[in-house]
């Protein structure tokens, strides 16, 4: 009787899984905006289209997939205006701190407390967006220590501490450029051997909120966010060490002892805020999660614009120093 | 209440002013057991006319002065016929069973021409009998699978026992056992149902005109009794299956005064699955589900009978992992208690009081405990319990009047969803409850017009108020909870009103005889549903919130007319049946389309999230049954179309709702090949669920994102499945019986799509490309099972 219990669960185990062949009807396609402003710095801003949903995405579909020729404007709360200037060939050496832009202001910077509005006008199509750059809600810095991964002092995480302000509604989103004792896997626009991007943390993608949690005091972990380009598991290493297998030790999360760090504290637009949440539930692989639009502020297109007011803060990895701050 | 007396008054008066008239009242019985038999019927030979017993097995008639015959007939029972010429009080008809050696007959109607005569419409009367016969998913009896396979309801996705009636949602069937409310009717995660079918009496599943004496929900009723226990000997029946035992001990307390039953049921893969658990780090993990059902019985005097039922029903899932330092533990189940006396007042007036108690949880329970960190742990809980107290009444002034009136009030609270939570040195906790009141008062008339003419009409009063303590978060100008200070809160003190809402709900239905073997009827309904069940999830998972009406959300609103033909043929040998509905339906709840799940959960109302739009359903149900005879079984098709509109949702367009089926065929067939040897299959074939699939993908720093297109707009491929079953049962001995089942779920193992997920493959900024593929899943293959049945 055990044996056939066995060959029971086994069964259950054992779903089968192929891969199906699905027409979608062609719709057209929709302008995407994944746009920044930042307190004290300019606005960026890459424009693209929606690509078909199964043909194969390569590095140059995006590159054919922007939009260089739109009028792009943006106005602010205090009566200021520019045209936006495009800033392509090649595209792909514009960043932004996670991404890449093909729109940037020449002048206007982000000021706390002040709403923009981008119009993007090409052909026929209007698209609006709108966001305002909240109040930066610091992390308490001094607070600020690494913690080595259980069981093992060559990995560490960070722990944070986070005073919340009192009035409910704070979104944060975290980040951190690593630049690793080994060499980086990301670092070829600028290279000096940090990654070229950030990456926003582990943990609900770096994004917190404190709904739960408003006015509390309190520390609570970081960990280290997987690039775009990154398996899960993988990590850099010296190359000869093969202790990442995924299995018994994932290294995905931490960071090696002895990294610097660049930790990017952002307070961000709720608007703006729930779209990069939302990514999260957009496509879930379960009978159990019914699909949900990413929360886009974009009118007329998919995509986001995001106002926001950062620190940057520099750090060692390394739980042995009594002050974490570097630089 | 002090109409109610009054009522009552009249109604007694009325009865003894009737001098010259005779009067049957009694109740029918299973001769071995001292089982009551419901649904039995009572026919007078003579007059041609009938009735069928109550859920207590009690019947009534009022008959001009003379001599009659009058015979009584069960299911798997003899017949019996007395003559009668005076009036009898408490009259027994204890029927004894019939054994394979007096009749070939297996499954027999319980009066062969039933369907033709009463008004029911959209009724169905399940023994459990046939449930015992049908094959099913490794050996595990089901009466909601059984129930899935008749026209008009459809099950959920694979293997799951959920079931959506005439195009309606999960929460708008009423189901109850022993008249109390279960919540959520499955076990994992909807494979089996929480109802262990030894303990089973009767079931009734009303999918058109529901009589006014039901009432709260929009689209169905099933109504299970329990069986009351062996009141004459003890005696245990069980069944050792590849996933769960079971056990059933019954016997009398005091023997033909009363008798008790109680019924356990247990699955065991976690107790095998241990030894290889044990050895990887997720040590510590496993599921298991359980439940037990109990009901004892006493009969007082002649006329006075209690009832004390009881249901308890619990899923565990836990989930460690060493590596994380992480514990899950997820309980969740229902739990149910009725107390019940009936009292005849009279041969007329026969009254049950009951007080129900039902009950669902859920939680979800996460620790986490890492080397240098604080321990932390979240809670979340949601349930709903209820308080409920009813009075009915079945009166019978004469042959041609079958009248039922009552009252039914409900005080619910509700905790849709709750969160407590730890770390380091802080502690929270957020419950918003929901209270309410729901009542309801009816009147129901089963009135013969003519020969041919039946009619049964009702009106149902109810009403629903929310009350405090609560309190209502207010969203603001952006729509943001999330930026609402304090002072947006509305405060309700207890007992303050909140909301009200209330309406009349009018049932009629109305049969006329073409023939001995042919009837037309035509049913009407028009209902209100206080209740509502939330989902975040495409399929139905014990996460799914129950929320009451509130200030923010109206009651479901429905209306149903359905129109039958009904025909039987070769004397009553093949049973047709061909139904039309048109069904609408207001108030429905979804999630808004923004909705994130667990965000502000417990600091604000779940109800602030929730969309509201319409739905429509119609259809034709086809029904064919040969109920007697070695080759016995139906085929049921039904050809329907289902669709929703909510102005937020889907761009505010019509769309398919999840479980709209164009097309749902159902065969069963049970075939006797020797006394001992059964054998018993069943086919289904259903057009595929219908999904969400994707318009376009954009990339998002790297990652690609879905541009999701219409809802449910693409159907995958169609359902179909055979299973069959073999039962060959052991010698009889005098004291002891047992069988084999063995059953093949799937037996061509077709690949049914279970669910359909998108992938991409590859990842950008390597110099390879990203290509997104459709991944469909199927989860049933064929699967064999075997299980042993014994009953002593």
């Amino acid at each position: 009787m055990k044996n056939i219990n066995y060959i029971l669960i086994l069964f259950l185990i054992c779903s089968c899984t192929k891969e199906i062949d699905i027409e979608i009807p062609n719709n057209g396609t929709q302008f995407v905006v994944n746009g920044y402003i930042e307190n004290n710095r300019v606005a960026k801003i890459l424009i693209t289209r929606s690509l078909p949903y199964f043909d194969p995405i390569s590095d140059n579909s995006i590159g054919e997939s922007l939009v260089n020729d739109a009028i792009v404007t943006i106005s602010n709360s205090i009566g200021e205006s520019e045209l936006l200037t495009p800033t392509y060939s090649p595209w792909f050496t514009n960043l932004t701190d996670t991404w890449y832009y093909n729109y940037a202001t020449s002048s206007m910077k982000g000021v706390e407390g002040v709403t923009y509005t981008i119009t993007i006008e090409k052909d026929d199509t209007l698209v609006s967006t709108i966001t305002t750059i909240p109040k930066l809600a610091p992390l308490t810095k001094d607070s600020l220590r690494f913690l080595y991964r259980a069981d093992d002092s060559t990995y560490c995480y960070l722990l944070g501490h986070w005073e919340d302000p009192d009035t409910i509604g704070n979104c944060i989103r975290a980040f951190t450029q690593t630049k690793p004792i080994w060499s980086s896997t990301f670092d070829y626009i600028h290279p000096d051997g940090w990654d070229d991007l950030f990456i926003s943390m582990l943990e609900g993608d770096g994004n917190y909120n404190d709904e739960y949690v408003n006015g509390w005091s309190f520390s609570f972990p970081m960990y280290k966010g997987r690039g775009f380009w990154q398996e899960w598991g993988e990590q850099e290493t010296n190359g000869e060490n093969d202790e990442v297998d995924g299995s018994t030790g994932a290294t995905t999360g931490f960071w090696n002892i002895g990294d610097s760090i660049s930790l990017k504290w952002s307070s961000w637009d709720r608007k703006s805020w729930d779209f990069w949440r939302s990514l999260e539930f957009n496509n879930p692989a379960g009978p159990f999660g019914a699909p949900s639009q990413a929360n886009s502020n974009v009118d007329g297109g998919l995509g986001v614009f995001s106002g926001t007011s950062s620190e940057y803060i520099y750090l060692q990895a390394d739980p042995e120093l009594e002050n974490q701050l570097s630089n | 209440m002090k109409n109610l007396v009054y009522f009552i008054f009249l109604i007694s008066l009325f009865t003894f002013s009737q001098k010259e008239d005779i009067i049957i009242s009694g109740y029918v019985k299973s001769a071995e057991s001292g089982e009551t038999l419901i649904g039995a019927n009572v026919v007078v030979k003579e007059l041609n006319v009938g009735c069928t017993t109550n859920n207590y097995g009690f019947f009534s008639f009022t008959l001009q002065k003379g001599t009659y015959t009058l015979e009584t007939s069960y299911i798997g029972y003899q017949t019996k016929a007395i003559n009668v010429s005076n009036s009898i009080d408490n009259i027994v008809f204890n029927l004894n069973t019939m054994s394979y050696l007096t009749d070939e007959v297996i499954v027999k109607a319980k009066k062969e021409d039933a369907n033709i005569k009463n008004a029911d419409m959209g009724k169905i009367e399940l023994e459990v009998a046939q449930v015992d016969q049908i094959p099913v998913l490794m050996g595990e009896k089901d009466i909601l699978k059984t129930i899935q396979l008749l026209p008009g309801i459809q099950s959920g996705s694979e293997g799951s026992s959920g079931f959506y009636v005439r195009g309606g949602g999960p929460d708008q069937n009423l189901i109850l056992l022993d008249e109390a409310v279960v919540y959520n009717a499955s076990h994992l995660f909807g494979f089996f149902s929480v109802f262990n079918s030894d303990a089973i009496n009767n079931v009734d599943l009303i999918k058109g005109s529901m009589p006014a004496n039901y009432g709260g929900r929009l689209s169905s009723v099933l109504d299970i009794n329990m069986k009351d226990g062996n009141n004459k000997k003890f005696g245990a029946t069980g069944g050792i299956g590849l996933i769960s035992s079971k056990i059933t001990v019954e016997g009398p307390i005091k023997k033909d005064t009363s008798s008790f039953i109680i019924s356990a049921r247990r699955t065991y893969f976690d107790i095998f699955a241990k030894p290889f658990v044990d050895t990887t780090s997720f040590a510590g993990s496993s599921y298991y589900f359980y439940d037990l059902t109990t009901k004892a019985n006493y009969q007082i005097t002649p006329k006075d009978k209690i009832f004390l039922s009881g249901y308890f029903g619990r899923d565990v899932f836990n989930f460690n992992s060493e590596d994380w330092g992480f514990n899950i533990n997820m309980p969740w189940g229902n739990a149910t208690a009725s107390l019940r006396w009936n009292h005849l007042f009279n041969s007329r007036l026969f009254m049950n009081t009951s007080l129900i108690f039902s009950e669902y949880k859920y939680e979800f329970n996460v620790s986490q405990e890492l080397d240098s960190l604080p321990t932390s742990t979240t809670n979340m809980f949601s349930g709903i319990r209820d308080w409920n107290i009813k009075n009915d009444f079945s009166y019978y002034p004469n042959l041609k009047h079958k009248i039922k009136f009552g009252s039914n009030y409900i005080y619910h609270k509700f905790n849709p969803t709750s969160f407590s939570g730890s770390y380091d040195d802080f502690e929270l906790e957020e419950i918003i409850n929901y209270y309410a009141h729901e009542y309801g008062v009816y009147i129901n008339d089963e009135y013969n017009l003519s020969d041919r003419i039946l009619v049964n009409f009702g009106l149902r009063y109810s009403g629903f108020i929310q009350v405090g303590p609560f309190e209502r978060h207010v969203k603001d100008d952006s729509e943001q909870i999330g930026q609402v200070s304090t002072d947006t809160i509305i405060q309700y003190n207890r007992g303050d009103v909140v909301e009200t809402y209330g309406g009349f709900e009018p049932r009629f239905s109305f049969r006329y005889l073409i023939n001995e073997s042919s009837s037309l009827k035509f049913g009407f309904i028009q209902n209100y549903q206080y209740l509502h069940l939330t989902s975040v999830a495409s399929s139905s998972l014990p996460t799914d919130v129950w929320l009451p009406s509130s200030d923010l959300v109206k009651p479901q609103f429905g209306r149903q007319f359905s129109l039958g033909y009904y025909k039987n043929l070769d004397n009553n040998k093949y049973e047709t049946s061909a139904e039309v509905y048109y069904k609408t339906m207001e108030n429905l709840v979804e999630y808004e389309e923004s909705y994130i799940p667990g965000l502000a959960l417990g600091v604000e109302n779940i109800d602030n999230n929730l969309t509201f739009g319409d739905g429509k359903s119609y259809g034709l149900e086809l029904f064919l049954a040969k109920r007697t005879g070695l080759l016995n079984g139906w085929i049921g098709y039904t050809l329907s179309k289902t669709t929703r509109e909510f102005n937020e949702l889907n761009n505010g367009n019509w769309y398919h709702a999840k479980y709209d089926r164009p097309h749902d065929l159902s065969i069963v067939l049970n075939y006797q090949i020797t006394k001992r040897l059964n054998l018993s299959t069943v086919f289904v074939y259903a057009s595929g669920n219908s999904l969400t699939i994707p318009r376009s993908v954009y990339i998002i720093e790297g990652n690609p994102i879905t541009e999701w297109g219409d809802r449910n707009s693409y159907r995958m491929d169609p359902y179909h499945r055979m299973d069959v079953a073999l039962t060959l049962k052991n010698k009889e001995t005098k004291k002891y019986e047992s069988s084999w089942t063995l059953s093949i779920y799937n037996i061509y193992n077709r690949q049914n799509p279970y669910f359909i997920y998108f992938e991409p493959d590859g990842l950008l900024g390597t110099g390879s490309e990203v290509e997104i593929k459709a991944q469909q899943v199927s989860i049933f293959p064929i699967i064999p099972s075997i299980s042993w049945n014994f009953n002593f």
